[in-house]
């Protein structure tokens, strides 16, 4: 395995072109197309929001910012799912391209990177979906807005630094795939995504305090439903998990990926 | 100036039995040793200068691959370092990295980015590319509808369209059709003309002998001859040759001395136009076979027959004095029998003496060492086969 530098690689070019070869794949041989990515989070949606909202009669409060449980819900499912897709499909990544890596000598690192990317940018279609009906349901669009992107670039320096520790685990053992994915249930539970941080128990949310996800979730809805910069404690924790996370993976990523090569 | 200098180079593999059995020894920090060590190369050195052509030869699990790999940069050497210098390109697994799903115009585009090239020259070379896979018709269906040897050709394309400072193939030079490989041949001597310097694998040893300036052979890692592409690889075809005929000759145990012996022969002697003893011979020399021979009784017209066989049980030719008419009248005595053989028009190969005397008839033998000498020929030409043809080649524009 190389690092960009010495195979004389275009690490931006190569990276483009994976993220657009992974983005097509999605939808390569089959006649809707585009349709899916748009009727994916939608019908999703539609499902959670009979069962929790209809079914469980789960209510949020005007205080998270809106009164709709759809768009309580959808503002937190498609961070959530960028998040969680983006991991499992790193994790299992190094030994499903493990032919590409043994026989081409290209920077390795990058295919978590690319899968981490490519979920991001569909997760943008599900909030453009987003925008338009909080402008619709429940205008209006605040100018937090703009915060987006920054969001979204410390959302994905995390999911890069759980991705690549989880990419190196699985190479070793396969178990580890296994195991992200029963991690990655528990977590979608323990994170209020289905429900308002408020209907936890005291005791309770102080344990959701931990989790950095927890903590996005909040960025997410102030910046999003109620229009206000995200409190600075859980912007703090957020990006400290974030960077710690992905130095760390970096680091266990780049300690690895030579005998990974050989091992795989 | 030097592109690749090897100093010392080895590379080993941790086998494990099981997954928890790395758990074991990695909880212990390797005290609780659970893995077999297998080494892939041995304190290899070499140094290769710009625009030299190596090859790469030896049996399957010699080492090749991993010493490629090792140039390529996939993987470390365990021990002792590697430099390469300048911009790599190496074509091992040629259809990696393709999705099936995608035209061949979208994997060019991804196989271009994966050898490192820019947009630009991307769109410089997409012609070029194109043109030499020969895939114009089909260049925009999904290439799962290709055939193995369309997709093979495709990889083949792009990669030896890129212009490195350093090019690896790996056993990919037997892919495609008769004129596929043609084609690419010339390619790769039009990169080597133009300063490439290139590194292949191959079984194949035309192709090898053809580009080559100089040849590794390895064996179970660790280099067996490194030297002159002609020189090498004619030791190493040899080599092979023994080893394929090697339980064949011992089971017909032909190494062995038979016959009656009123007649016996003392000693056969190769010599050389000098009329030393030689053991190694270029295509074209003079040689004379002597045969020491002595007897107690007077013989009638005996038979002297030397056959040449080479090592892989193949009979070359035999030179017997009944069928020249010129057996001896009578022998009575020791003596000494001399074939000369004017000009020795044998290809490179490692060669077997028999020399045998028999009765007037040629039906009886008195004393006959089966293949119990031997000598080398080293030809420096291109030529394949056993023999050279005396030749001469004319040409005419047809009226």
């Amino acid at each position: 395995m190389a690092t960009a530098k010495e195979t004389g690689c275009d690490y931006r070019r190569l990276l483009a072109c994976f993220v657009r070869l992974d983005l097509r794949a999605k939808y390569v041989g089959s006649i809707m197309g585009w349709v899916w990515t748009v009727f994916q989070p939608l019908f999703m949606l539609a499902v959670y929001t009979f069962v929790f909202s209809m079914v469980f009669h789960i209510e949020v409060a005007a205080e998270t910012g809106t009164s709709y449980y759809a768009l309580f819900l959808f503002c937190g499912l498609l961070p959530w799912h960028a998040f969680q897709r983006g991991v499992m499909r790193s994790t299992g990544s190094l030994v499903e391209n493990a032919n590409l890596i043994k026989k081409v000598a290209f920077p390795v690192n990058i295919v978590p990177v690319y899968l981490s990317v490519s979920e991001l940018i569909s997760e943008l279609v599900g909030f453009a979906l987003l925008l338009g009906a909080i402008v619709l349901f429940d205008p209006p669009l605040h100018l937090t807005v703009l915060l987006l992107p920054l969001v979204l670039a410390v959302q994905l320096l995390f999911t890069l630094g759980v991705g690549w520790i989880a990419a190196c685990g699985n190479a070793y053992f396969r178990d580890v795939y296994q195991f992200m994915g029963l991690l990655m249930m528990a977590w979608f539970f323990g994170t209020p995504i289905l429900y308002p941080l408020e209907k936890v128990p005291a005791g309770l949310r102080t344990l959701l305090g931990i989790n950095p996800m927890a903590h996005l979730m909040e960025i997410y809805r102030a910046i999003l439903l109620r229009g206000e910069l995200p409190a600075a404690g859980s912007v703090a924790i957020f990006c400290g998990f974030a960077v710690v996370v992905f130095v760390g993976g970096w680091a266990v990523f780049r300690r690895n990926e030579k005998a990974i090569a050989d091992f795989l | 100036m030097l592109a690749i200098k090897a100093d010392k180079i080895s590379k080993s593999y941790k086998i494990y039995p099981s997954p928890g059995a790395m758990l074991v020894e990695w909880l212990t920090f390797g005290r609780a040793v659970r893995h077999t060590p297998t080494r892939a190369l041995t304190d290899l050195s070499f140094e290769l200068q710009e625009g030299e052509t190596l090859g790469l030869i030896g049996a399957n699990g010699a080492g090749k691959s991993t010493l490629l790999r090792l140039m390529a940069r996939i993987t470390e050497p365990t021990t002792g370092s590697i430099e390469v210098h300048g911009r790599v390109s190496a074509l091992m697994e040629l259809a990696a990295g393709f999705h099936p799903d995608f035209t061949g115009r979208d994997n060019i585009a991804i196989k271009c980015a994966l050898l490192g090239m820019s947009k630009e020259e991307e769109a410089e070379k997409f012609a070029k590319i194109l043109e030499f896979s020969e895939l114009v018709d089909v260049i925009d269906h999904p290439v799962r509808t290709y055939s193995t040897g369309m997709y093979v050709r495709l990889g083949f394309s792009v990669a030896i369209m890129v212009e490195p400072d350093i090019i690896l193939i790996d056993e990919v030079l037997t892919v495609g059709d008769q004129h596929f490989q043609d084609k690419c041949l010339r390619r790769i001597r039009e990169l080597k003309d133009g300063g490439t310097t290139i590194v292949i694998v191959s079984h194949d040893m035309k192709p090898v002998k053809y580009l080559c300036d100089r040849v590794l052979w390895l064996d179970q890692g660790r280099p067996v001859d490194f030297g002159p592409s002609a020189h090498v690889v004619d030791e190493y075809i040899d080599t092979v040759r023994v080893a394929d005929s090697r339980e064949a000759i011992q089971a017909e145990n032909v190494r062995m001395r038979t016959g009656s012996r009123e007649v016996w022969i003392e000693g056969v002697r190769i010599l050389d136009a000098a009329g030393a003893e030689c053991s190694t011979f270029a295509s074209g020399d003079s040689m004379a076979i002597e045969i020491k021979y002595d007897t107690r009784i007077h013989v009638e017209r005996p038979t002297f027959l030397v056959t040449l066989f080479r090592n892989d049980d193949v009979e070359v030719g035999s030179c017997s004095s009944r069928t020249d008419g010129v057996s001896p009248e009578r022998i009575a005595g020791p003596g000494i029998a001399v074939l000369s053989i004017p000009r020795l028009d044998l290809l490179s190969g490692s060669y077997e003496v028999t020399a045998e005397i028999q009765d007037a008839s040629g039906i009886r033998p008195y004393d006959a060492h089966y293949r119990l000498y031997s000598f080398k020929v080293r030809n420096a030409r291109e030529d394949f086969g056993i023999c050279r043809l005396e030749h001469a080649f004319r040409f005419e524009a047809s009226p």
